[in-house]
């Protein structure tokens, strides 16, 4: 039998653990973008990267004056930004999954069981077809997605509606049946389309090449104002993981605060997709991984998830860049890693129920 | 603590509650019993403020039930529900401390006082060899001592139980029901439970309500109330009284 003290120190310690966790992680992911920015084709000195980062972030512009234009270009335009969005959609998916997870309470659900992912999907590449046949200048892609995940999610969430009460499985359903339908929109327009086909399905494998400063600004403003709301409200969403009944007498408005998540949970995965296309499995494989190695309690969940996520995708990204001779779109790199894991999930989870 | 007149509720064209009039005092270990079907379930998701009626009033301390917010009742008001579904893997600590969730801030650990709540609930319902155990990998009778460890911590003045200790064995049962009973004497707290073993309904409760087709045949205490001829009457079956000591059913 463990005495108050015991477990009061425990607590303390599982705390400490966490936090170590987190600063572990953010020093890895340091390490990791500066590992990162050094990898490509063009061979640029450590000591000039470090310059262009210093030279640019301080506004000191004469430090770059004995690099030439072409490697600052590089550096700064080209890798930096990609690396910073590729952390950015990485924390933003694994956020949206632990999410959506605990607002479905199915540990197997994410971005793609509810229809949000496809329905931003279909809204950009909708604005892409616009663009290429309709009109005659240019709709903007992103707000199009985010156009796009926002209306899908209420038209799920209106399917799944029963008397003002979304069950899991009817959210789950509903979310099938509009994510096929727009599935076959986005047949269609790549059909209509015709040799012009390259852009959309592009897009759509998921790539984060030619990220620029554009997308890391709204990357981070969307994203990590999201990732701090879901923090903020982490604990109620712990009390919701109990369920619906079981919210309402721990003094958790359970309406309120699941509408809550799953606007900022889908505003998370629309900008992330209009931002580098569909990218799977990120938001199922990291929560998954955190929950059974570390804790399932949302308030450290959350920030370290975002860590993770970003560190992996970050991970793939460069794996797919560098080390390949032909670049692989990240979106194929993750999903094709990540779906034998969710199969194995899967399995694992139908043993245990009995 | 509450009043309920002239409630009426329906599932689409059926009533499940007809005309139920009810006055609860505060302090007592109420059951209400009845055969399936009978509307027990209904009638206290609709106390709890789970369910909306649909005519009738039901007052809670003098004021209209409905006219709380969901936090003020829940630092007044639990309920302790048959099955908990938890398909995540919290530890049986997190759960119990998540009792504390009405009364603590966001963003705020739960100071000394709120943990030594906490200690004290997992103690009584011996349930501290689980604080580390996960609360997806214990069995099910081990989970509804959890789950009454986190009502617990939680201090409510009304406790409402539907079928809260049917996984338990028979010894933890009888504990937890003493346990409950002790809070009615002590601290005042008002118990509303749904039983189904009539045996422990006498044995515990201070008033039955007896409810059947949505009607509340009768309520007084189980002594008066629960006669041979009338449970025979209510579900058909036969029990016999041991004198002085309770009630006994015979298949």
């Amino acid at each position: 039998m463990q005495s108050r003290l015991e477990i009061s120190n425990k607590l303390k310690r599982r705390q400490k653990k966490s936090l170590y966790i987190g600063v572990m992680l953010s020093v890895l992911l340091i390490i990791f973008i500066l590992t990162v920015v050094n990898m490509g084709r063009a061979d640029i000195k450590v000591l000039d990267i470090l310059k262009i980062v210093y030279g640019k972030l301080a506004f000191k512009p004469f430090i770059l004056e004995n690099i030439d234009e072409a490697s600052v270009a590089i550096v700064w335009d080209i890798r930096l930004p990609r690396i910073i969005t590729a952390i950015l959609v990485g924390g933003g998916l694994a956020v949206s999954g632990v999410v959506f997870q605990a607002l479905l309470m199915n540990p197997l659900a994410d971005s793609y069981t509810i229809g949000v992912s496809t329905g931003a999907a279909f809204g950009a590449v909708l604005a892409i077809y616009f663009n290429l046949f309709v009109i005659e200048y240019t709709l903007p892609i992103i707000p199009c997605a985010f156009v796009g995940a926002i209306l899908t999610l209420v038209l799920v969430s209106k399917i799944a509606n029963r008397n003002g009460y979304l069950s899991s499985s009817n959210l789950i359903i509903a979310g099938i049946i509009v994510s096929s339908i727009l599935s076959s929109g986005i047949s269609l327009l790549k059909s209509a389309s015709g040799e012009q086909v390259s852009a959309i399905v592009y897009w759509l494998m998921g790539s984060l090449s030619a990220r620029t400063w554009h997308h890391v600004l709204l990357g981070s403003i969307f994203i990590i104002i999201g990732i701090l709301i879901c923090i903020y409200f982490s604990e109620d969403l712990n009390i919701l993981c109990l369920g619906e009944r079981e919210s309402r007498f721990l003094g958790v408005n359970s309406d309120k605060i699941r509408k809550l998540f799953f606007v900022i949970a889908s505003m998370i995965t629309a900008v992330c997709v209009s931002i580098s296309g569909i990218i799977g499995f990120v938001g199922l494989v990291v929560p998954h991984m955190l929950r059974f190695s570390l804790t399932t309690d949302n308030r450290v969940l959350i920030p370290i998830a975002a860590l993770l996520g970003g560190l992996l995708l970050l991970l793939a990204d460069t794996f797919s860049r560098v080390l390949l001779n032909v670049e692989i779109p990240v979106g194929v790199m993750t999903t094709l890693f990540g779906g034998p894991f969710f199969i194995y999930i899967f399995i694992k989870n139908n043993n245990n129920i009995h | 603590m509450f009043k309920i007149n002239d409630l009426w509720f329906r599932y689409d064209s059926k009533y499940i509650l007809k005309s139920i009039n009810l006055t609860i005092k505060k302090g007592s270990f109420i059951s209400i019993i009845g055969p399936n079907g009978s509307g027990k379930t209904t009638l206290m998701n609709l106390l709890t403020g789970n369910l909306k009626k649909d005519t009738g009033e039901i007052f809670f301390l003098d004021k209209l039930l409905h006219a709380y917010s969901i936090e003020t009742l829940a630092q007044v008001i639990t309920v302790i529900y048959q099955k908990a579904n938890i398909q995540f893997p919290f530890t049986c600590l997190e759960i119990v401390m998540m009792g504390r969730n009405p009364f603590k801030q966001r963003m705020k650990p739960l100071s000394e006082k709120d943990m030594e709540i906490v200690y004290e609930a997992m103690e009584v319902t011996d349930t501290l060899k689980f604080t580390d155990s996960l609360i997806t990998e214990i069995s099910g009778g081990e989970m509804q001592r959890v789950i009454l460890a986190r009502a617990l911590a939680q201090e409510p003045q009304v406790l409402f139980l539907d079928e809260a200790f049917s996984a338990m064995d028979i010894a933890y049962r009888l504990r937890s029901l003493k346990l409950i009973s002790q809070l009615v004497k002590e601290k005042n707290v008002t118990v509303i439970s749904i039983m189904h073993d009539l045996n422990m309904a006498y044995a515990f409760s201070d008033e039955v309500i007896v409810l059947k087709e949505g009607k509340i045949r009768g309520t007084d205490c189980p002594q008066n109330l629960m006669t041979a001829s009338f449970i025979k009457e209510i579900f058909d079956i036969d029990v016999y009284h041991v004198k002085g000591k309770g009630l006994i059913v015979m298949p």
